[in-house]
């Protein structure tokens, strides 16, 4: 891990900040866990992790002085103590308690960060539910989880009560013996005394987690806390005393560097570990008669699982990566410029050409491994929205089942950020307004009373799409039609397609609506649902039929740093037409082409009116003027729908580096950027939704 | 080049033609001189905004100097010469009849830029400064950022008339 911490930092502040970021981790990783041990509760493996991530942040949380978390975070971590020793299985209605606890925890600690001085809704009564099932526990007769403990560590709380304190080092003595009578093949057992400071609380120790942490790798483990130096409850505070003494005798595979990481938040002179030569033991064992047969532990099988290290990785700063990639796509425009010259073609050397191919070969394959290193699984992103599904459906009432498919999709890592808003807000509306409120109203349609809400990421021709789709009503077009020429946003007399019927409700007019719900559902915001996808240069299609479901998909370029580009000429310049928003492309027949008085050219296709812009025109370029059947004219699809771009022709296709244009062109809207060709010429890359100036308004009685 | 022996404020500023008018701009801000390369048009700018060029894969805006200042155009010929300067990581061209030398001017030779008199727009000189007999204008390349960056919109359409190349 890394921390940028700057010198002026207090040390306890340095610790601080270190204990948020970490806080940060924990809850994060809390609140995918608890969902799915919501799903699965007889995890054990999962009880435990979310007990140890909730144990850390406990003692860390009284630390750093947040009392507020520390306090529900001990409880909380009582009652998954309690589960977790008792191995009793987790009763299905409290396992919304659970969640919601996580909940809460999230809360209080932003207010604890915002030093808001007010506790989150729902904390009192989550913390008393809490308290209450642990008081309810306690009382319940419980098989006492002896066998257990004493496999691994000697019950703590009888270290506490501790008596005989004057014989401390008589006591770890026997200890050690008895230890010794335990050893085997590839364990060492080590004598650690710790001496503590005050401060080390501060710092971020904590003996239970400490131990925990040893005891989790260690074949046993016992421990004295040198309780003559704690006063009485009293007097104590937590501040000033702490157990200060502390010997640990312990039996693990461990190397004693190992067993030293435990101590990172402690100073050097604060621990001190031993080996204890097992050599020694053998004479001493003879002396010490007490040799008990002990179970083996099941440590064994657990220490093998977790030798199956995940993969090494390195953090990299996302800007080095961001140059690595530059330099390559400047190696691919050389390597272009070397394979497309005309002069080392004409040389017609076997060897040449063979060297050629094989330098683009390389290029080719380095520049797929860089993409790749920018590129994550969506895993992520997906398991937050499991969370958003859950809350929704707790807040709407809704039941549902959520299906997720394709987690292992991978994706530019600077989409994935960008992609969390909008996708929430698909699912909540997916939810709130695509799933029937009224069960009955989905039985009468032969559907399950639970809603289907599916989760899917998927490759297609070269883009990424993301969709989420619900089987509930679907999108009814004639209200659709009907609100957006109340809006205004359309006048009624298109002839519009199923998809820019649906591509209605993500204009702007409709989020505004305060009537949205007697739609058939959807509109809020989508808008900006919409913009944010525009933004990755993605484009969002619905697809819904009526009573059976809607699935709206984000489609996404695999990267933001290349898209696939349709390269044409007017007027000797070449520019690039992003191929994902290319319908088709065709040189018209001269009666298809109609000129309407003062409202410019159309083009018509299957019945559309298709208006045709010219790229000369609109560019101002001076060219000769050529008529629509004598050029080309290249169909795409835009926020106002479809338009004909005519050019003087087609110069091919190929995927290309999007650089900007710096600062002082950005404000031109027509062009999103600029690539650099083979022949190391600039092409703009044209942005089709800007290019429509002249038709809207047009329309008319067409 | 002089050399830096008196203990006066001297900088060092590169110089440069416009017509028969010598223009020096702060060496710290330049990043580096190239020759005339291919410019690709970039439609719907003023005019005097040229177009880009590709300088080692990076796209880079130039601005035809002479154009910007008000004066007539003039074909590149073998003196022609981008100067890229850098402002806030931001990097343009600026394209520049002859580039003449590198300059140490003393602060006491350096005078207030006039108000009137020359037909350049008089905001983006911040001082003249005698060299010999020469009267060199030293630009303040800010100023000629912030005045390219806030292109208005009334700007480009009443430059759109004029034809583009």
């Amino acid at each position: 891990m890394e921390h940028c911490i700057g010198w002026d930092m207090t040390k306890q502040e340095q610790v601080k900040a270190i204990f948020i970021e970490e806080a940060g981790e924990i809850i994060e990783k809390l609140d995918i866990d608890i969902l799915r041990f919501e799903e699965d509760s007889s995890d054990f493996d999962l009880l435990n992790g979310i007990f140890r991530g909730v144990h850390t942040l406990k003692g860390n949380a009284n630390a750093f002085g947040f009392t507020r978390l520390g306090e529900f975070v001990h409880h909380f971590e009582d009652v998954l103590d309690h589960y977790r020793s008792s191995k009793e299985d987790v009763e299905e209605h409290l396992l919304g308690l659970f969640v919601d606890s996580v909940d809460i925890i999230k809360e209080v600690m932003n207010c604890e960060l915002d030093a808001v001085a007010e506790l989150p809704e729902g904390y009192a009564d989550c913390l008393h539910s809490i308290k209450s099932l642990i008081a309810s526990k306690k009382n319940a007769p419980i098989l006492p989880p002896i066998e257990e403990a004493t496999e691994t560590f000697s019950d703590l709380a009888s270290e506490f009560a501790f008596e005989s304190v004057s014989g401390t080092e008589e006591a770890v003595e026997k200890s050690i013996q008895f230890h010794r009578a335990l050893q085997e093949e590839g364990l060492n057992l080590y004598r650690i005394e710790l001496t503590l400071d005050v401060d080390c609380y501060k710092r971020g120790f904590d003996h239970i987690l400490f131990l925990n942490l040893l005891g989790e790798k260690a074949k046993s483990l016992e421990s004295f806390f040198g309780m003559e130096e704690v006063s009485a409850l009293e007097t104590f505070s937590s501040d000033v005393n702490g157990i200060k003494k502390v010997h640990v005798v312990v039996l693990t595979p461990q190397t004693k560097e190992e067993v030293a990481e435990n101590f990172e938040y402690l100073f050097d002179n604060e621990y001190h570990i031993s080996l204890i030569d097992p050599v020694v033991a053998q004479s001493v064992i003879e002396k010490a008669e007490v040799i008990e047969e002990i179970k083996k532990p099941k440590a064994e099988e657990r220490r093998g699982a977790e030798r199956v290290t995940t993969g090494s990785t390195i953090r990299i700063d996302t800007f080095k990566l961001d140059e690595l990639f530059d330099s390559v796509g400047e190696l691919v425009i050389a390597q272009n410029f070397i394979a497309q010259n005309d002069q080392i073609r004409a040389i017609e050397d076997e060897s040449i050409s063979r060297a050629i191919e094989t330098l683009s070969k390389i290029t080719k394959r380095i520049q797929d491994r860089v993409m790749s290193l920018r590129m994550v699984a969506i895993r992520d992103t997906f398991d937050k929205m499991k969370r958003v599904v859950r809350d929704t459906s707790k807040k709407t009432g809704k039941e549902l089942h959520l299906n997720v498919q394709g987690e292992e999709t991978e994706i530019d890592k600077t989409m994935i950020d960008s992609l969390s808003d909008p996708l929430i807000h698909i699912i909540r509306n997916a939810i709130d307004h695509g799933l029937e409120a009224d069960a009955n109203e989905r039985l009468a349609a032969g559907k399950k009373v639970e809603g289907n809400i599916t989760l899917r990421a998927y490759h297609k021709s070269g883009s990424i799409v993301i969709s989420v789709s619900d089987d509930g009503r679907g999108i009814n077009k004639e209200k659709v039609l009907q609100k957006a020429i109340e809006r205004g946003v359309i006048t009624g007399d298109e002839n519009l397609t199923d998809s820019q019927i649906f591509g209605l409700i993500m204009q702007p007019g409709f989020s505004t609506a305060d009537t949205i719900s007697d739609l058939s559902g959807r509109g809020v915001g989508l808008d900006v649902v919409k913009t944010s996808i525009e933004k990755l240069r993605g484009k969002i299609e619905i697809d819904s039929a009526e009573g059976v479901g809607t699935t709206l998909s984000m489609v996404l370029p695999l990267t933001l740093a290349i898209i696939d580009g349709m390269l044409v000429q007017t007027a000797g310049e070449i520019y690039i037409i992003p191929t994902l928003s290319v319908v088709e492309s065709f040189r018209p027949e001269r009666e298809i082409v109609h000129v309407i008085k003062g409202q410019g050219e159309f083009v018509s296709m299957r019945g559309q009116h298709i208006p045709v812009i010219r790229l000369s025109d609109v560019f101002n370029l001076s060219t000769q003027r050529i008529e629509p059947w004598e050029g080309i004219l290249v169909c795409v699809e835009t926020e106002a729908g479809r338009i004909a771009i005519m050019v003087d022709e087609l110069v091919g296709r190929q995927q290309v580096v999007i650089k900007p244009l710096g600062k002082s062109l950005a404000k031109l809207k027509e062009i999103s950027g600029g690539a650099i060709l083979g022949s190391g010429d600039i092409a703009l890359i044209l942005n089709v939704d800007e290019l429509r100036p002249l038709i809207e308004g047009t329309h008319g009685t067409a | 080049m002089e050399s830096n022996t008196a203990q006066s404020r001297k900088e060092r500023y590169l110089t440069f033609f416009l017509g028969d008018e010598q223009y020096g701009i702060a060496i710290d801000r330049i990043k580096e001189i190239i020759a005339m390369m291919k410019v690709t048009y970039v439609p719907k700018t003023p005019a005097y905004m040229r177009g880009v060029i590709n300088l080692r894969g990076s796209i880079i805006p130039v601005v035809d100097t002479r154009l910007r200042f008000g004066m007539d155009p003039r074909e590149a010929d073998m003196h022609t010469t981008v100067i890229i300067v850098e402002v806030e990581k931001v990097n343009i061209g600026f394209i520049v009849d002859r580039v003449e030398e590198v300059a140490s001017i003393d602060a006491a030779h350096m005078g207030e830029a006039p108000k009137f008199g020359s037909n350049v727009d008089t905001d983006f000189i911040c001082a003249m400064a005698q060299i010999e007999e020469n009267v060199v204008m030293i630009l303040d390349v800010l100023k000629l950022f912030e005045a390219d960056e806030l292109v208005s919109l009334e700007q480009i359409q009443k430059t759109q008339t004029i034809e583009g190349e």
